[in-house]
């Protein structure tokens, strides 16, 4: 019988890692690993090292769940920072979009996610429970929500707010002044900007 | 907006398909299953981003095909609509050439009412139809209207759930999560009703005008909004709607079930006072159907300030001569009008506008 030619096992393998990636279906992966193989070897290698190097050394915060290299993160160990107010966000994208506008100067928190019952994410499944160890601290006068504009996003402060407000602190919330329906991550700057400028209590 | 010309690639029965239509009136003549409502539903689609029926997205693909697009020119403003479909269930939008980021935003560039089968039967047919004509066209003026309703359609399908749980084993910090989706819910529903109430009171006004032209008798048609909450202000409204729930808690637990809100209005149509729903006559019932949507699509002019197209697919059965006939008349009068119907309709020779026959081979013929 003669033997059949197959796709060899290890490049199977890696399509099959590549096609776990969130966006990458089956023909996309194949694509990509093609591509890397025709890549100079230096280049294909420095990919995986920076994999590795990344799950090495990156990890999340274990005050603000922000990503960072050393911990606490940069931010929460920056006693320049204003230790009294709180900015909340669903994901550490949204911080970095926050940053780069350069006018908040004070903590962060970062959730995430956002509460989503149909996609099973439950509040549980967030740092919720840390934020509010957080807050009882008792350093923080003023949190500002700064979840996502949607239905998810809209909860998960509504719902924060009620469990912070017993505790006697602030709670704003920015993202009212931002388009309905768009993510912080990709909101404009000068609107970012005028969005933390106008936060309403909520 | 005019539509000027469309261009079907894969679309249901059409492999290629390009027409120019007229500003006011164009008749699609065919048999049954030729493709008229397809045609139609191609045009809707350009209005609204997705089909008027519950169909998935892929099912627009020609069977042998597995991409799809519509492209519509606008005559006026130079514009140019395109919604691509593809076999993984995906959609996308391009307005001249550049891809949307939602297809809501296509609401309100061809703005659109559809009479159909199930928009006739709005008066006879179950409340669900009444709530999506008001949607189907407060979407139309109000992107606003299109968020809360999904932000509100999220917070009842959440509640169902967190009911259910807290009917069941409980979870943590669970009565706390079905405040804060109540506050999601009565939020985004007092918007709702405030739109909706605003939108019939509207549409009230034109209907009877349209109505009495339609049937020529002067009986008096009333058209009725009764939210399920104390209506005066949206603070008014916000308050009952928190008082319901709170009173009705034990019950919506008991049955893991939304009970109050938007997703539960009703219209009450009445003819003299009667219930239209128990008493007209289907003819009578179709003529306040279409009196209704006429009149919604007048709105759509008032907002924008430029003609509506309206798209009758098959709505001249059960309407006898004269009716048919004021509708024929009356129709191009309120925007760009596409009428379909499987036999040709006597009164329509001798009109300007185009006439097209499709032929069960799927070519499309102008006819003189
Ligand atoms: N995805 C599709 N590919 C090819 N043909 C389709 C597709 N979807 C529906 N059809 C055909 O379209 C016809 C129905 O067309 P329709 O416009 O409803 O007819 P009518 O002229 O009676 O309004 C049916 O014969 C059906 O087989
Ligand atoms: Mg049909
Ligand atoms: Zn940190």
């Amino acid at each position: 019988m003669a033997s059949r030619n197959k796709i060899p096992e290890t490049l199977e393998r890696v399509c099959d890692e590549f096609s776990k990636l969130p966006g990458i279906g089956k023909k996309t992966a194949s694509r990509l690993a093609f591509y890397i193989m025709n890549l100079p070897r230096e280049e294909a290698l420095r990919l995986s090292e920076s994999i590795e190097a990344l799950v090495e050394n990156v990890r999340f915060c274990s005050k603000c769940f922000n990503i960072t290299e050393s911990d606490p993160c940069p931010v929460c160990s920056d006693p320049g920072r204003d230790q009294e107010v709180m900015v909340v966000v669903e994901e550490p994208n949204d911080m970095f979009a926050i940053e780069d506008i350069g006018e908040y100067h004070g903590l962060y928190h970062i959730l995430g996610g956002a509460i989503a019952p149909l996609d099973g994410v439950e509040p549980e499944d967030l740092h919720i429970r840390e934020l509010i160890e957080r807050i009882r601290e008792g350093t923080i006068r003023e949190v500002i929500i700064a979840t996502n504009p949607n239905a998810e996003g809209d909860v998960t402060s509504v719902y924060i707010s009620k469990l912070l407000k017993p505790l006697g602190v602030k709670v704003t919330r920015i993202a009212r002044g931002l388009p309905t329906g768009s993510d912080l991550e990709f909101a404009d700057k000068t609107t970012l900007k005028k969005a933390l400028e106008g936060r309403t209590e909520e | 907006m005019i539509l000027r010309e469309i261009s079907l690639r894969n679309f249901r029965n059409y492999l290629k398909l390009n027409l120019r239509f007229d500003n006011r009136l164009n008749i699609i003549i065919g048999s049954n299953g030729v493709g008229k409502s397809n045609l139609l539903e191609s045009i809707y689609i350009l209005g609204f981003g997705r089909s008027p029926w519950a169909t998935l997205n892929r099912d627009v693909i020609n069977f042998n095909e597995n991409w799809s697009t519509i492209t519509g020119h606008a005559k006026d403003r130079n514009i140019e609509v395109k919604v691509k479909f593809l076999s993984n269930g995906h959609k996308k939008a391009e307005v001249n050439n550049k891809t949307v980021k939602s297809l809501s935003e296509l609401l309100g560039l061809f703005t659109e009412t559809l009479i159909g089968h199930e928009e006739i039967n709005l008066v006879r047919g179950a409340p669900s139809y009444r709530r999506k004509l008001m949607d189907m066209h407060i979407s139309q003026i109000d992107p606003e209207y299109v968020q809360c309703l999904n932000k509100y359609n999220k917070a009842v399908t959440a509640r169902n759930k967190i009911l259910e749980k807290l009917k069941g084993d409980g979870v943590v910090g669970g009565k706390v999560l079905l405040e804060s989706w109540n506050d999601i819910l009565v939020q985004n529903g007092a918007y709702i009703i405030r739109k909706r109430k605003a939108f019939l009171d509207k549409v009230e006004k034109q209907c009877k005008e349209f109505f009495s032209f339609l049937s020529n008798e002067p009986e008096k048609l009333d058209i009725e909004y009764s939210p399920s909450f104390e209506y005066s202000s949206v603070e008014a409204i916000e308050e009952d709607y928190h008082k319901k729930l709170n009173e009705k808690y034990s019950r919506e637990l008991r049955y893991s079930n939304t009970f109050y809100g938007p997703h539960r209005d009703d219209l009450t149509i009445t003819l003299d006072s009667r219930s239209m729903r128990r008493f007209g006559s289907w003819g009578q019932s179709r003529a306040a159907s279409i009196s209704i949507l006429l009149a919604s699509a007048q709105l759509l002019e008032d907002f924008y300030n430029c003609k509506p197209i309206l798209l009758l697919d098959d709505c001249f059965t059960d309407l006898d001569e004269i009716r048919s006939r004021r509708l024929f008349e009356l129709a191009p009068q309120i925007g760009q009008t596409f009428i379909s119907s499987p036999k040709p309709l006597s009164f329509t020779q001798n009109t300007d506008g185009f006439t097209y026959k499709i032929h069960p081979s799927g070519v499309v013929e102008r006819m003189q």
